[in-house]
Order: structure tokens, then sequence, then C-alpha cells
């Protein structure tokens, strides 16, 4: 009892301080005086502030019910319509379908929505498996986003001009204009929501167990799948009028099982409750910070959720204690000798393309200033960072034993670009080559979060892979928040964001090699102990092993190369996750032939990305990120697919 | 521990050193050609370029500058995203069909821009600073920023400024002197005619929108931009004062924020396919009650009508203003 009354009072006093805000300054008695009566204050009031609040009530309850019955379902406490790519698969297809057909969107905003929401929950769901271990499902749908938004980031960089106005709503705004909006949403939340607390007594069965359930003579397969259908229609309803907000659905449910509520119907109508009082908070909050501009509301939620999930991942890691997992690939690997030189053979055929097409003609004179300032050393570069990135990869995959981990996942990749980021903003004037200092320093941060919190654990994989992922959601958030406050000046940022071998030179060449050379030595000598390590923790301690040290020494020398690699051509993911993999089932597990399997295929996979890239829409370029996205992906979800 | 933490310190340092020591090699274009007479220099944000003659064949990679050469009678040979320039950028001069398209103005493309093998290139500080070295590769390059960071440099100054400086790198001064003082008669005709007409007020508001699906942004031009001075320049009042020094020349504003504003005409640009007063705007209270919406004082300049680049849009926006002010 006590919950609600502080929660309503909580809502109460929030809604009105959201009421007084706005572009118009009015003072409280003129709102209070003159809201009665005709005018100017009514018409703001009744047009444009209490829809937001409304919107804001509604959107914050379905978020926190949608991540609660999540939770339940997945038996994961860090599962929520954003972690498991929800958001970000309806926001790619909203975004897509703004810029290709603008009708569509116009029409049924619900409907594109929707259709993003299904098809990322059912590709997360496929494959992360029945079993919906916390860890596959929290990295597939973290893979899965990923996936979405490097798409989404692209297709805002090659329409600048349609998306423009995007940017803001990317990271979940309350604006309203009418009760279009809230007059659509809420029945909608509302019947779902009904749907929901009468799925309270049978998911309360459910969370038993599913053998208790059945046995109890439930029908576990109906009540999941109208669960599954009641979460994503609350998540794509609040998409399509406020856009992706974060966070929320995490850490509403958690606040009410905090605050002793147990039993489904309880923590849902509770989940409702915070879940408003949470996102009002937070809207009012924005506007505090920045009065007459629009603060996006789910950035703001996310500076206050990032650290709370990386808390809760500490918190989840710390009870599952069971993290490792098979690493896959082949026993009966092919001939090293012939897996080379074939690879050399495709890796020489591509180079040669790459050479000689620029996209509208061939030519084979290398040598000229053309090709040779500008053609080859861009394919050189690409090259050596796809090494790099699959180094890296075959590196922190062997540390955390777990086969979709690499520097995006652990956090690195992201907070190395909210880093870049936060310089840009700090000093606007600030050149872009000076961004990769801003990475490093972000890609710093995320690993020395990860060894201090990991260091009592002994580096525990499924506790490192937790701590990435929540890493990784706040430096994705920051970036966004960041994206919007630096405004206009952001497309240069995006570029490099997005990961492009663009206009790179020789001296990038040169660096590049040399960050190989220092870098390699190192990787090389690690692959005995990550061979060890392969065997379990005991086994490779018994070997006289230091596993602990291993493991810093792995991630260190692995995040050390991916930042490098970064700090060159910004953040290019999926080669250091899908090179390792094709190298594993290729030439087995054994870290050394793996290694140098991995690099040549990840050299390969970028310089192939850089060249499609480059010819598809000549002259204008795709950044090699994306084309490595759309490479890459299909490959993963097969193999995750494969990987039951 | 203490060790490992040394250890991760020495690996940022180094990382950084390397990066550091990379970045810093400045090139040093020193040899000035002294023999050459008829060498030009011009000064863009990049310093001083000097040209051993007045350049024929030069590459924009920015609308603005692309227009500044149209209006001093130029083709451009190569020039970066030519389709959208036609959607947003409505000049009286002409754009002839076999200027090359060089890409992207965020990311050109380096070979085609070579391939032009021009003598001079321009671009744009907040998109091209990061490749001016590759670009240098290719042919001398002038980089301009007209959005400078220093309050006291109105926006308009930049653009006669930039404008000049084109002018001289193609020797054309005298055209461009010619351009401006046509430009400036233009106003006073204008201002003659805005006098006569019978405005109520002549206190405006210039305006771009542009809609997010669910809320349109408005950018509310401040006394600072190109197209205020123009404004004032023909005896308008812009009345919005901005609550910090905006770099871009805009504020951006909900429909909530234009209550202050109601009384002043309201001048806007939006385009024909995202026409948020049509689409969004049209049923709601507020927009619909304030006064300059009640009173029909809204003027529209057309989608098509460039809030920023160079004299010609200049005209344009001067022209679209008389027209649309004048004969209503």
């Amino acid at each position: 009892m006590f919950v609600w009354i502080s929660g309503l009072f909580l809502l109460i006093v929030l809604s009105f301080i959201h009421l007084t805000q706005g572009q118009a300054d009015y003072t409280v008695s003129q709102l209070v005086k003159e809201v009665w009566v005709e005018g100017r204050i009514q018409d703001i009031v009744l047009s444009l502030r209490l829809p937001r609040l409304a919107i804001g009530i509604l959107a914050g309850g379905a978020l926190a019910v949608a991540g609660a019955v999540l939770q339940t379902l997945t038996n994961n406490p860090l599962a929520s319509a954003s972690t498991l790519g929800i958001n970000a698969g309806a926001y790619f297809f909203v975004v897509a379908s703004m810029i290709f057909f603008p009708s569509v969107l116009g029409d049924f905003p619900f409907l594109v929505a929707l259709a993003g929401a299904v098809l990322s929950s059912v590709l997360v769901v496929a494959l992360a498996g029945k079993q919906m271990e916390p860890v596959r499902v929290a990295l597939t749908g973290m893979i899965i986003s990923l996936l979405f938004s490097s798409m989404t980031g692209s297709l805002q960089l090659l329409f600048e001009n349609q998306t423009n106005g995007l940017f803001l709503w990317g990271s979940g705004t309350l604006v309203q204009l009418n009760w279009n909006g809230v007059s659509f949403a809420g029945p909608m939340i509302i019947v779902l929501f009904i749907v929901t607390l009468g799925l309270a007594k049978p998911m309360d069965i459910l969370s038993l167990g599913e053998d208790v359930a059945s046995s109890l003579g439930q029908n576990v397969r109906v009540v999941k799948l109208m669960a599954w259908a009641a979460a994503i229609l609350l998540a794509a309803t609040t998409v399509s009028v406020v856009g992706p907000i974060g966070f929320i659905g995490l850490m509403a449910p958690h606040i009410v099982r905090m605050l002793g509520i147990s039993g489904h119907l309880h923590i849902f109508l509770q989940s409702f409750l915070w879940g408003s009082v949470m996102l009002i908070g937070a809207d009012v909050l924005g506007r505090l910070i920045q009065p007459g501009q629009e603060v996006p509301v789910g950035a703001m939620t996310a500076l206050v959720g990032g650290p709370w999930l990386l808390y809760l991942a500490w918190k989840t890691a710390r009870t599952h204690n069971k993290g490792d997992r098979q690493m896959g690939g082949t026993l009966k690997p092919v001939k090293l000798p012939v897996v080379i030189s074939i690879v050399t053979i495709l890796i020489i055929v591509v180079f040669a393309l790459a050479f000689s097409y620029n996209g509208m003609a061939w030519s084979l004179e290398w040598l000229k200033p053309v090709v040779w300032n500008f053609r080859v050393p861009r394919v050189l570069t690409a090259f050596i960072i796809g090494v790099m990135l699959a180094l890296a990869g075959v590196l922190l995959q062997g540390v955390l034993r777990n086969p979709l981990a690499d520097a995006s996942v652990l956090g690195v990749t992201s907070m190395g670009g909210a880093g870049a980021m936060l310089l840009l903003v700090m000093i606007p004037a600030i050149p872009v080559q000076f961004m990769p200092f801003g990475a490093a320093a972000g890609a710093a941060i995320a690993l020395c979060i990860i060894l201090l919190t990991s260091w009592k654990n002994n580096f525990q994989p499924m506790l490192v892979a937790l701590m990435g992922i929540a890493i990784s959601a706040f430096g994705s958030a920051a970036t966004q928040v960041f994206v919007v406050k630096a405004k206009l000046a952001v497309a240069a940022a995006l570029v490099w964001l997005s990961g492009s071998t663009y206009g790179k030179g020789w001296e990038d060449v040169q660096l590049a090699l040399l960050f190989v050379a220092i870098l390699i030595g190192p990787a090389i000598y690690l692959t005995r102990s990550l061979d060890a390590l392969t065997f379990g923790d005991d086994v490779a301690a018994g070997l006289g092993l230091s596993v602990r040290s291993t493991r810093v020494w792995a991630l260190v020398i692995g995040v050390a190369i991916s930042t490098a690699g970064v700090a060159i051509v910004g953040t290019v993911g999926f080669v250091g996750l899908v090179a390792p993999h094709i190298a594993r089932r290729l030439v087995g597990f054994r870290h050394l032939p793996l290694l140098i399997v991995s690099g040549l295929l990840g050299g390969l996979l970028l310089v192939s990305a850089d060249f499609i890239g480059r010819i598809v829409i000549a002259p204008k370029d795709i950044p090699s990120g994306l084309v490595v996205a759309l490479i890459g992906t299909p490959y993963l979800l097969y193999l995750l697919r494969k990987m039951k | 521990m203490n060790k490992y933490v040394r250890t991760i310190l020495l690996v940022a340092l180094s990382a950084i050193l390397l990066v550091g020591c990379s970045s810093k090699k400045t090139e040093d274009k020193g040899s000035v050609n002294e023999k050459a007479e008829s060498s030009v220099t011009i000064t863009g944000s990049n310093g001083e370029v000097t040209l051993d003659q007045p350049a024929k064949k030069v590459v924009v990679l920015e609308w603005t500058y692309a227009e500044d050469l149209l209006a001093l009678g130029i083709q451009p040979a190569g020039m970066a995203d030519i389709q959208e320039y036609h959607n947003w950028v409505n000049i009286d001069a002409e754009l002839s069909d076999d200027v090359v398209d060089v890409g992207g103005r965020q990311e050109p493309n380096l070979e085609a821009i070579a391939a032009l093998e021009p003598d001079l290139i321009i671009g744009v500080s907040f998109r091209h600073d990061a490749m001016l070295k590759d670009l240098e590769k290719i042919a001398p390059t002038v980089i301009f920023n007209p959005y400078p960071e220093d309050e006291s440099i109105d926006l308009y100054q930049e653009m006669t400024t930039t404008f000049k400086e084109i002018a001289k790198a193609v020797d054309k001064t005298a055209e461009a002197d010619k351009v401006l003082a046509d430009l400036d008669a233009k106003y006073d005709e204008a201002k003659a005619e805005i006098d006569k007409a019978d405005l109520k007020t002549k206190d405006i508001i210039l305006t771009l929108a542009y809609s997010g699906p669910q809320a349109p942004e408005i950018r509310v031009f401040t006394p600072n931009s190109m197209a205020s001075q123009i404004l004032e320049k023909i005896g308008l009042k812009n009345i919005h004062v901005p609550d910090q020094f905006e770099v871009f020349g805009s504020s951006t504003f909900n429909v909530e924020g234009l209550t202050k504003y109601e009384n002043a005409n309201y001048l806007f640009t939006v385009q024909a396919d995202d026409n948020v007063y049509e689409k969004q705007l049209k049923d709601n209270a507020v927009w619909k009650n304030l006064n300059f919406v009640k009173e029909d004082r809204l003027f529209d300049l057309g989608g098509d009508t460039w809030l920023y680049g160079g004299p010609l849009s200049a005209e344009t926006l001067l022209n679209r203003i008389v027209d649309t002010m004048v004969n209503k």
C-alpha cells in the first residue's frame, strides 16, 4: 500500500512540474489561473503539454510492463525491449520506410514499427534457442541491435537531408502536437495492459518452471505465446509513437521487486506506475538541464539507466555461475597450408579487382598517381585493419570462452565512439583527426570498468560479457546524447562512427602496420595460454597457467588491437565476430592456426566490403562498416542457429 | 595489481604517442613560385593558398561555393551532390549539365575529383577539414568556414568575404564587385517597395521547418545569420533574439516557442513533400490561434529558397520576399 501511495504521489508531483515546462514561459500562477479560461494558455496546455504528459505516462507504463513480462518469459533479469533488440528493429523499419516509402509510414507508423519489432524478436528467440539462457539471449539481442542500428546509422548518413529531423526521435522524445498519438496508443496500451494482467496468474505458475506448470494443467505454449505477443505489441506501440526509449523496461520491474512487491499481478500493476514515474521524471530532468531545448528523453533514461544496468549485470553474473560454453570449431581441421593458400589466392584476386576498378572504369595502371595515392593505400588499410579486428576477435573470444564476444560486445567500441563524440561536443572546433584520442580514452575507460569489476571473480567469462553489454548500452546511449548536442557538426562524426575506410592514405597504412608490428608478438605469444584455457580454468591452472594473468593480458592486448583499429577507421563491427568463426570451422580451435587464418579472413572480408561500398553507388560511398554488417550478419545468424 | 595498471597505462600511452606522432607531421608547402607574375593568393580557414595562375577548372564540394562560381559566370568542373542541390537551391544561374558529380558532400570521391585534374578545390570546414591533406594531393585546396565561432563576424559579411576570395582565385574580382554592387542596388529597390507596401508590421521572423515523425522542428534565424542580415537591409526587422550565440545562425523551436513572436510577420520555407504546416500543424490549436496565422501574415518563400548560400541565393531570397510580401 505504501508503495502505491508513494508512487502515485511522485507521479502527481512530477506531472505538475512537467506541465509547467515549455518554451513559452508562463509562471505557475499564470498557468493555474488561466488554464480554465479559453485562450492561449489553455490552448498550450490542452494541445501540447497535456498530450505530452499523457503519452509519457502511457509509454513509461507500457515499456515497464513489457520489460516485466519479458524478464519472466526469458527468466532473464537483463531482458527488456531494448536489450532484446526490439527497439532497434522497430526503429530501423521506421527510418527505412521513412526514406523509401514515406507515404506508408505516414499512414501506418504502427504497422511499420510492429513489423520491425516482430522480426527482431523472432530473430532473437529463434537464434537464442528455447532454453532462453540469459547470457545467450542478451548477447543475441545485442548482436541483433548492433545489426539494426548500424543499418539505421548508415541510412541516416546516406540520406542526410531526408533524415535530418530523426536524430532527436532516434533517442526517443515525448513531443506531441495533438491528441492523435495518445488516442492511437492509449487504447492499444490499455487493452494490452489488461491482457497482461489476465496473464499474471498463469505467469506466476509458469515461473515455477515449465514442467510444474504443465503438470498443473496449464497450456504453457499458449500462455508464453500470448505473453510474448503482448510484450512485443506494447514495445512496438511505444516505438511508433515516441521512438525507442531504453532502460525504463529494464529498471522499473527491478525497482518494483526491490520495493518488495511479488506476484505478477502486483508486479505488472506497480511496474506500470513506476515506469510512468521514471519516464516523466526523466523528461522533467531533461528540460531542467536545458530549458527551452529539446533533450531527448530516451537519452536521459539512458544516462540514469546505464550505471544501473552495470550494477544489475554484476549482480546477475554473480548468481549465474556457469557461463562456459563450447567454442565450436571443427574437429577435423583442414590442413593449414591448404587453407592458407586458398585464402591467399582469394585475397590476391580481391586485391586485383579492388585495385583495378573504381566503380566506373577498369584500369590496370595501378601505379598511376590517382590510383597509387588513393585506391591502393585505401585497400591496404582496409586489409590491415581487417586483420587487426579479426585478431582482436580471436583473443577476446578465447579469453571469454564465448564465441559471440568481440570488441563491440565488450562495450569497448561503443565507449570509444562515445569518447570521440564527447570530445567533439566539448571542443566543437576540434578537427576530426583528433577523434581517435577520445576513442582511445573511451575504450580505456570501458576496459578499466571490466578489469575492476571482474578482478575478484577471476574474470569469469559470463560476468565480463554481461558487463560488456551494460557498458556498450551505456556508451551508445551517451553517443546518442552527444549526437543531439553536437547538432549540425554531426555529419563528419557519424561517418567516423559508422566506420569508414574512406580516404585512407599511405600514412594510415604505415600507422596500421606499426600497430600490427607492435601487437602481433604478444598476440602470438598468448595463443598457447589460450589453448590451455579451452580445457577449463581448473585444468589450465593444473597445467601451471596463471588463469587470471592470462585473462588480463589477453583482454588488454585484444582491446588494444581493436582500439588501434577503431582509431584508424572508426567503429567497424562484425569482422571480429565473423572471421574467427569461419576460421574455427576450417582449422579447429587451436589458437595459433586460428589466429593466422582469422587474420587473413578478416582482411579479406574488409577489403571486399570496402570494394563493394566503393562501387555500388559510385561516385558515392557506402561506409564499409555497413557493408561488413550486411555481409557478416547473415553468416552470423546462420551460425547462431547451428550452435544449439 | 599495480603491475597490471602500469602496463595498461603503458599500452595506452604508447598508442596515444603513435597516433600523435603520425598526425603531427604538418606539411611544409613553402616554395612559392616567385616567377609567376599572375599568381594569386587566397585566404581560407586553412590559411593562405597560392595558385600559380588563376584557376580554370574548379571542383566545389559545397553548394554555396558552386553558387559563388555561377554568380561569376563560371561553371565548376566538378561538384558534390548535384541532385540534392537542385532540390534545395533555386537561383537564376543554371548549373550546366556537363558538370561532373563527384559524389556526396560528406565523402566526395577522391578519385573522381582527381580524374578531373582541377586547378583548385573548394571545401567547407565542417565537412572537409579532415580530408584536407588528401585533397591537397590532388590540387591546391581552399577551405572556407561559413560558420565562424567568432560572434562579431556576421554571416553575411562572411559570405561576401568568401565570395571575393573565390573571385580572386578565378580572376573575376571586377565581376564580384559588380555582383555585390548590383545586389546592394537591389536591396535599395526592395526596401523602397517594402516601404511602399501596406504592411501591418515590419517585424518578422524567418524560419525553416522540417519534420521528425511526429513533431516539426522549426529553425528560427538569428540576427547574426546571412538571411536575417538581408532582411534588415530591405527594411524588415528580425525580432528573434536567441538566448545564446548560435554558431549556425538559427535556434530550434517547436510551436510553443513561436508564441513569443506572434505579432510579427512569419516568413518561412518548407519542402513541399515535408510541409509540416499542412500536415502536422494545421489542426493544432496553438498554431491556429497565433496572431500571424489568424491574420494571415504567413509568407511562403518556397522550399527551394536556400537560406544559406551566396549572392545569388541572397537575390532569390530578396525577390521572393518582395513577391510574397508586396503582392500578397
